[in-house]
């Protein structure tokens, strides 16, 4: 949708130079997807504009949370409390009717405190990206690496359990507990992906010590008729390629063709699938044998409304498949294969390219089928319920030894109901539900981590208001109970193993803002039972060169958080700089630590042990961006995290060293490019007291650049080029860093078309 | 009939999302049906003398209680001594001879001899279809008397199995036991 040439109604402040963040939509009528003429549309509280004959509007206001309205003659005044913190768009169908649901489809950026929405155009320059990797150009989360596999995000020193993964309102669950086990997404086309925190990543589970990471598509086409994406990227390290297309379907309204007609009219389809492919990644100096990938994604969403608009319905059905190689050179069957590989300063397995995925490999799908059902109940009160089944297939398999295949597969399926209540309208806007769930997890092949049960029930509330001098306040509760049945077989004969925990959660923040910006108070406890791995995983932990041994007798963790956030938008107009300092104390922090070494008949074998200490994550998140002219601006973010077992007086494994980034973009009409150098410094604050093999690698600076062209409004054309100085380093949270260096120089072409033309500028 | 194609659709997605896990979950597999080699037999026989049978030990495999029995190899300074090597998995009631799978697969192992502390030198006298040294049968020879260690060490290596006298750093340790050694 652009808005070149819409004539404005605005009473725009045009004192407020800092106040250009743009306010733009469309008001339509519910029933036949008609212009409305002449709403008024308000935001806060001196700004008002009438739509066009079109319904189009548009705003300029400053940063700010504020009640958005629209009232149009013949409708009921529909009024939500946005806070808007970018540039925006908005798409409301009204209703001429007093029972209807009104409608609001935010079709971009659409900022409420504890949210972080990525750089759009970074995003959408990352599209041909996986999961893992898209997210890391976000700057604020970084990635735990086993080699060039699927990565696994880290934010603010929080992952697997810890860190929600949220796809399209559903918590993903699968074996999210491995180093190695990333998320089963393929965010080809997300319209963007958010990081909640505080009351906000309660509302979808319990667990998130460290927030959640919700994924979305956006809603289907709002207008009738067919929209097309289409992406092609090819990628020189590992020769590499992805295709994907995703189609939006809405046929024409029409209300004289009958009740079968309209029917339809009201059911949006979307349709997508994607394939990737690579062969071995390349480090600079040799072939990283063994890392080759190829995957596909399948997903369709569905909604539907009655002709009244007062019961919706939304289905969204996703498949993704992936086959990944592991660094064949990183197996290693003993503490001397172990030791022989780390005094060698390249792989001890290397061969030439190749396409073909060997063991040790993964393979893992993972299936999502989520129905949600909303209507309205009187008022602005909804009631609404979904249900979510999942089920993740993943297959490890190891390197062929003279014994019978050791391969390991694990089968989880989840379900998911919901039900509960919301209610928009005025300032207080508050939800609560009933949150079930029921999960099996079984294991094939050789032992690791037993078979098990887990159901559980979750109360959970929000409550979103204003007080009278404009502080913005949030509170989300939640209580769950959990109840795990473990089944064990260790002797011909099946042992049950119950434990049942029950706790509350909650997350308060307090926002406020004014002319010199915004700030944000958190305070939350969460808490997070033990998993079966945790208390029952038993055996060798292949890619991990490990024996595991879990403790039964493990409590669960509460945690403790307090941050504060502050952005202001800088005292030129054309600045604009924020951080987040935070504070998360962990009751019972689990994690894993070496015991004594256990003899086996492959010689000494590092044996570690899970056990529980005091944990504190002490951190800070800066970010400052400038526009020095219309054309040039450049960007600054850093991530310091001080982790600490306060227990022992160390550091804790596997948590993110300092990380800065400094971009410098230059962008004129069709054209937008950008350089950017990322610092990573060594992990100072790694454990000492604890064996690590090796020390934390040194730091490490690399360089890229991203350069874009849109020939037409249709086609955006790009070039991005990774580790453009070919850099030899290793990452301290990559798992195979023992044995071979990151991959190397990366050159990437990606062409995407959307039809009809793209909403983008 | 658009109507019909729509749902024709909806239905086949919804079939598609039927992935289904057939294990019960409260019906786990024996979590000790895993092969495993748990015992490294080593019969040395000196030149004109009687075989002598020493063993390392770990029925429950990997974890659990400590290996069962680790003996100290012994051998006569200067004495000639075939050695012969058998792999078993004594982890439940049926023995299972491993060495059998490794001769059948002898074009894809290759036993290794490290001795540390003191001199032994080691003849492979077996080799696989390829005339490759395979290493269940070897002859060792101590020329001086002395203690140290000799380690045994057993890799997997398809496909990348080195010609002779091969390389240990390739392939997957299958055993690695380092044997306390006595040349008396």
């Amino acid at each position: 949708m652009t808005f070149a040439g819409l004539q404005l109604f605005a009473q725009v402040d045009r004192e407020r130079g800092s106040c250009t963040l743009r306010l733009e939509g469309r008001v339509l009528d519910i029933i036949d997807d008609s212009p409305l003429e002449g709403a008024l549309v308000r935001f806060g509280s001196d700004q008002a504009v009438f739509t066009d004959a079109l319904g189009r509007f548009a705003l300029l206001v400053c940063p700010q949370a504020g009640l958005f309205s629209v009232e149009h003659s013949g409708c009921p005044t529909y009024a939500i409390r946005l806070d808007l913190q970018r540039d925006s768009s908005i798409e409301l169908r009204m209703s001429h009717r007093s029972d209807a649901l009104d409608e609001v489809l935010v079709l971009e950026h659409l900022l409420a405190p504890g949210v972080e929405v990525f750089d759009e155009r970074a995003w959408k320059a990352s599209a041909d990206l996986d999961f893992g990797r898209r997210l890391e150009q976000s700057g604020s989360v970084r990635l735990i690496r086993t080699g060039a596999a699927p990565a696994k995000p880290v934010y603010q020193g929080f992952t697997g359990n810890r860190l929600l993964i949220i796809n399209e309102g559903v918590r993903m669950s699968g074996q999210q507990w491995g180093f190695d086990h990333a998320p089963e997404i393929d965010p080809v086309f997300a319209r963007d992906i958010q990081i909640l925190s505080g009351s906000r990543a309660l509302w979808y589970g319990p667990e998130a010590l460290g927030g959640a990471l919700a994924v979305s598509r956006g809603a289907i086409r709002p207008d009738a008729g067919t929209e097309l994406k289409l992406l092609q990227s090819l990628s020189s390290n590992g020769y590499g390629a992805k295709s994907a297309f995703q189609i939006d379907f809405r046929p024409q309204s029409e209300r004289s063709k009958g009740a079968a007609m309209g029917m339809l009219s009201a059911v949006g389809l979307r349709m997508g699938a994607s394939v990737w492919g690579s062969g071995d990644a390349q480090a600079p100096r040799y072939n990283l044998s063994n890392t080759g990938r190829r995957g596909s994604d399948l997903h369709w969403a569905l909604d539907w409304k009655d002709r009244l608009n007062r019961t919706r319905l939304e289905l969204f059905y996703d498949r993704f498949q992936e086959q990944f190689g592991l660094l064949a050179a990183a197996q290693v069957g003993s503490t001397t294969d172990l030791e022989r590989a780390l005094a060698s300063d390249k792989p001890l397995y290397i061969k030439d390219f190749t396409y073909e995925i060997q063991a040790p490999n993964q393979e893992v799908v993972h299936e999502l089928f989520k129905a949600s059902l909303r209507g309205l109940l009187s008022g602005s009160t909804e009631w609404f319920a979904t249900y979510s089944r999942q089920v993740n297939f993943r297959d490890e398999f190891d390197v062929e030894s003279v014994l019978e295949p050791s391969d390991l597969r694990y089968a989880i399926t989840t379900h998911l109901p919901e039900f509960g209540f919301e209610n928009h309208g005025g300032s207080l806007h508050w939800k609560a539900k009933v949150q079930g769930l029921y999960q099996a997890n079984t294991y094939q092949g050789r032992f690791f981590m037993p078979n098990f049960e887990r159901a559980g029930l979750g109360l959970v509330s929000g409550l979103e208001f204003s007080d009278a001098n404009g502080a913005f306040y949030e509170l989300g509760t939640r209580w769950d109970i959990d109840r795990f049945d473990v089944y064990l077989n260790p002797d011909r004969q099946v042992l049950q193993r119950s434990s049942i925990f029950n706790a509350p959660s909650f997350g308060i923040s307090r926002t406020r803002r004014g002319p010199r910006g915004a700030s944000k108070l958190t305070l939350g406890s969460v808490y997070r039972p033990p998993h079966v791995h945790e208390r029952y995983s038993k055996g060798v932990h292949h890619g991990q060169f490990s024996y595991e041994q879990g403790d039964s007798n493990l409590r669960g963790e509460r945690s403790w958080e307090l941050s504060y956030d502050l952005e202001s938008p800088g005292a030129s107009g054309r600045s604009k700089w924020g951080f987040q300092a935070y504070a998360r104390w962990v009751d019972g922090y689990i994690q894993i630590r070496p015991d004594r070494a256990i003899l086996t008949i492959r010689g000494a074998y590092p044996a570690f042990v899970y056990d529980q200490t005091q944990a504190l994550f002490l951190g800070i998140d800066g970010r400052y961006r400038r526009e020095f002219s219309p054309r040039w601006s450049a960007e600054l973010s850093c991530n310091v995290l001080f982790p600490r077992d306060l227990i022992r007086s160390d550091g804790l494994f596997y948590t993110p060293p300092i990380h800065a980034a400094a971009d410098l973009i230059w962008q004129k009409e069709r054209y937008r490019f950008s350089a950017t150098a990322q610092w990573t410094a060594r992990a100072f604050f790694a454990p000492e007291k604890l064996d690590d093999f090796v020390p934390p690698p040194p730091g490490y600076v690399l360089l890229g650049f991203d350069g874009e062209f849109r020939p037409s409004s249709h086609w955006s054309l790009g070039l991005r080029i990774d580790n453009a100085l070919n850099a030899s380093y290793r990452d301290y949270l990559d798992r195979f860093r023992y044995f071979a260096d990151a991959t190397g120089f990366n050159l990437s072409l990606r062409a995407v078309y959307h039809w009809p033309a793209s909403t983008s500028p | 009939m658009k109507s019909l194609h729509l749902f024709a659709l909806v239905s086949a997605g919804l079939l598609a999302s039927c992935s289904k896990d057939d294990n019960e979950v409260n019906n786990p597999p024996n979590q000790n049906e895993e092969e495993l080699i748990t015992s490294l037999l080593v019969e040395l026989t000196p030149a004109g003398g009687a075989p002598s049978v020493f063993a390392f030990r770990d029925p429950d495999g990997p974890g659990g209680s400590d290996p069962v029995q680790w003996d100290t190899l012994k051998l006569q300074p200067g004495v000639a001594t075939v050695a012969r090597l058998s792999f078993l998995d004594e982890s439940d009631d049926t023995l299972d001879d491993i060495t059998l799978e490794i001769l059948d697969e002898a074009d894809e192992h290759q036993v290794f001899f490290t001795a540390q502390g003191i001199g032994v030198n080691v003849l492979v006298n077996d080799a696989d279809i390829n005339g490759n040294p395979l290493g269940l049968e070897s002859t060792w020879t101590a020329p001086n008397a002395g203690t140290g260690t000799l380690t045994i060490s057993l890799k997997h290596q398809p496909g990348t199995k080195a010609p002779s006298p091969g390389d240990i750093s390739l392939g997957e340790t299958d055993v690695e036991v380092a044997f306390p050694i006595r040349v008396e």
